[in-house]
């Protein structure tokens, strides 16, 4: 006697369910387009999307840095015309043979009156055109244009004289018109800034990556020149200075810092005839009033476990441990301090499968990662770091599984940094809230 | 000409890209092909591109079939058309737990003269309805004729898992033969 699935199996092995009408038209069609498909097929097609995802990132990699904000030319300050400076009236004076470099060796800090910045801006355009002016007439042979160049350096020296009897302290700090005016309060930047993570499953990745990931991406900043959570007494000593409040207490605190730092000189005043030589004579200037800050591509590496919830979804979690390194320079005197902040963040995302086969995963996800910072070092000294902060994640990525277990994936990523009263310290993602990424490894799939 | 072909002469011929040959093997198996995709599948638009997928890839790959008697082109196709199921019931897999806690049946196996009385159609309709995972393991042990080894192996799970998910089947399957017999009678 035959049991029931028996009977089932004899049922349904030799049964011949009815074809749907078309169905040998529509096989035909497929058959062909299938026979098309594979003829073009080859194995290349697959490496195509991890091109485009490396090309990308080494895009961005490779990106030099663009425009400084609102517009403003940067302008670089080579050493050797710094030397050429003795006092004030010969910076203008070498203007007349090099009038941009020579009006960028001018530090810049000091904001400036509407209608003083409008003078000194009058004077700048004239500039330019004496410049043009100037290129023209050395193919012509003539001399004109040099006298504009004069009358228009006369013009900046007058807005700078101007300031420096109002604020009757050293000209030195007047404000350079080639250099934005970055005291302004600062503005929330939504410019989305590009960087590359390694979120790898073995060290190895990271390691190769970690030296390539740590070019520099020299961002000039447009606001804040002191960086925040090193200490609120040296930044309102700072504020002071830049308000022209230069009090021997807000002097003592700045030189408190770092010994190396001789701090401000003020009263040295190049109108009185007082010499001032680059190396000593020149007021130095306190931390953070030289260069704007760079801050370096951060790098990153971790563990990815990615964790299947259903038919599509997978909640990617794991650790992210992140790196973030700022240098901040002093000018004239030529030094370097660097502040070191280490996060380590525990992404937890959603993603959602889009295409899969074998091999191949295609997804795109979203979903949030909070951090906290392990460790803030600036030169080389503790400092407060930030509590528990959030930033939100958009994924998408393409992942090679190479074993069931196993992918090796390439995942462009979109975070945005939360605002928040827990993120003290000025790092690239404070500046970039809006960051753009483009991570590789390995997942461990479960 | 063609519907005279033995099967060798027919996977020779498709082998060439003969599109009259390879038609005639479509109008051979696919009816027989649909029912086995029809039985790994949810519904019948699925099912029906599954059974067309299953036999462009044995056209693709009919130069690897070596003839072994008769009935042994289908039984390669049927093969594919298997594997080709198993691949998309493992990409669409949703990770479950089972909520189901009574294990014991107590319902009564339908005698071979009640089963006599279903047709095929109602059979296949309610082996569709079954999850993905209990479907498929009904299907490959009770009427594909795999070993608990194979199906572990192939759907990547345990044995002790291959068994429990098939006793579940059963039991679901039975209780619909004995709904629908109960429904007859009246």
């Amino acid at each position: 006697m035959k049991n029931w699935e028996d009977i089932v199996k004899d049922k349904l092995e030799g049964y011949e369910s009815p074809l749907p009408e078309g169905s040998l038209a529509e096989f035909r069609a497929r058959r062909d387009a299938a026979g098309s498909a594979a003829a073009k097929r080859s194995p290349l097609l697959w490496i195509v999307p991890t091109a485009v995802a490396a090309g990308l990132a080494a895009i961005l990699f490779l990106r030099q840095p663009g425009e400084p904000e609102n517009g403003a030319p940067t302008i670089q300050q080579p050493t050797t015309t710094v030397a050429v400076v003795t006092n004030s009236v010969e910076v203008v004076e070498t203007a007349s043979a090099q009038p941009l470099i020579a009006q960028a060796v001018v530090p810049k800090a000091i904001r400036q009156p509407a209608d003083q910045q409008q003078e000194a801006d009058a004077a700048i355009e004239a500039i330019e055109e004496t410049e043009a002016a100037t290129e023209s007439s050395e193919e012509i042979g003539t001399a004109q244009a040099t006298e504009g160049v004069d009358s228009a350096e006369q013009t900046v020296q007058t807005a700078q004289t101007t300031q420096t009897e109002q604020s009757g302290r050293t000209t030195i700090s007047t404000t350079s018109p080639f250099i934005p005016d970055v005291t302004t309060s600062r503005h929330v930047n939504m410019k989305v800034g590009p960087a590359v993570g390694v979120v790898a499953g073995g060290g190895l990745v990271a390691a190769v990556a970690g030296p390539v990931l740590t070019h520099i991406n020299d961002i000039r900043l447009s606001n804040a020149l002191v960086p925040q959570g090193v200490g609120d007494v040296r930044q309102a000593a700072h504020a002071d200075y830049i308000n022209g409040d230069v009090s021997n207490n807000a002097q003592s605190a700045l030189n408190s810092e770092d010994d190396t730092n001789p701090g401000l000189t003020p009263g040295t005043d190049p109108k009185q005839g007082t010499e001032i030589s680059p190396t000593a004579d020149l007021p130095e200037y306190p931390l953070y009033s030289g260069a704007p800050p760079s801050h370096y591509f951060p790098f990153r590496t971790g563990l990815s476990l990615g964790i299947p919830v259903a038919e599509r979804l997978k909640l990617t979690t794991g650790f992210d441990y992140s790196l973030y390194r700022s240098s901040y320079y002093t000018f004239p005197k030529a030094a370097k301090y660097t502040q070191r902040v280490q996060y380590l963040g525990i992404p937890l995302r959603l993603d959602w499968t889009l295409a899969s086969n074998r091999w191949l995963d295609v997804y795109i996800g979203g979903g949030f990662e909070p951090d906290v910072c392990l460790s803030a070092t600036y030169a080389d000294k503790r400092i407060d770091g930030d509590k528990l902060s959030f930033s939100l994640l958009a994924a998408g990525g393409v992942q090679f599984n190479i074993t069931k277990w196993l992918g090796l994936y390439v995942e462009p990523e979109l975070s945005w940094t939360a605002p928040s009263k827990n993120r003290k310290l000025e790092t690239y993602r404070t500046v970039y809230p809006v960051m753009f990424s483009v991570s590789t490894g390995l997942r461990f799939n479960l | 000409m063609y519907r005279d072909l033995d099967e060798q002469e027919l996977a020779r011929l498709c082998s060439q890209r003969d599109r009259l040959a390879e038609d005639e093997l479509y109008r051979r198996y696919a009816a027989r092909v649909l029912t086995l995709c029809r039985r790994y599948s949810r519904d019948g638009d699925e099912a029906k591109d599954l059974m067309q997928d299953a036999l462009i890839r044995a056209l693709d790959k009919i130069q690897t079939y070596k003839y072994a008697g008769k009935g042994s082109l289908y039984g390669w196709i049927r093969r594919i058309a298997i594997n080709k199921a198993i691949d998309q019931i493992k990409r669409q897999r949703w990770r479950t737990v089972s909520l189901d806690l009574s294990s014991q049946d107590n319902i009564p196996e339908p005698t071979e003269q009640e089963m006599e009385e279903i047709p095929q159609e109602k059979l296949l309709e309610w082996i569709a309805q079954l999850p993905d995972m209990r479907r498929t393991v009904f299907n490959m042990y009770c009427i594909d004729g795999y070993s608990h080894k194979e199906i572990a192996t192939m759907l990547e799970i345990s044995e002790k898992g291959s068994a429990s998910v098939l006793t579940k089947a059963k039991k679901q399957l039975k209780e619909r033969i004995k709904q629908y017999l109960k429904e007859m009678e009246r």
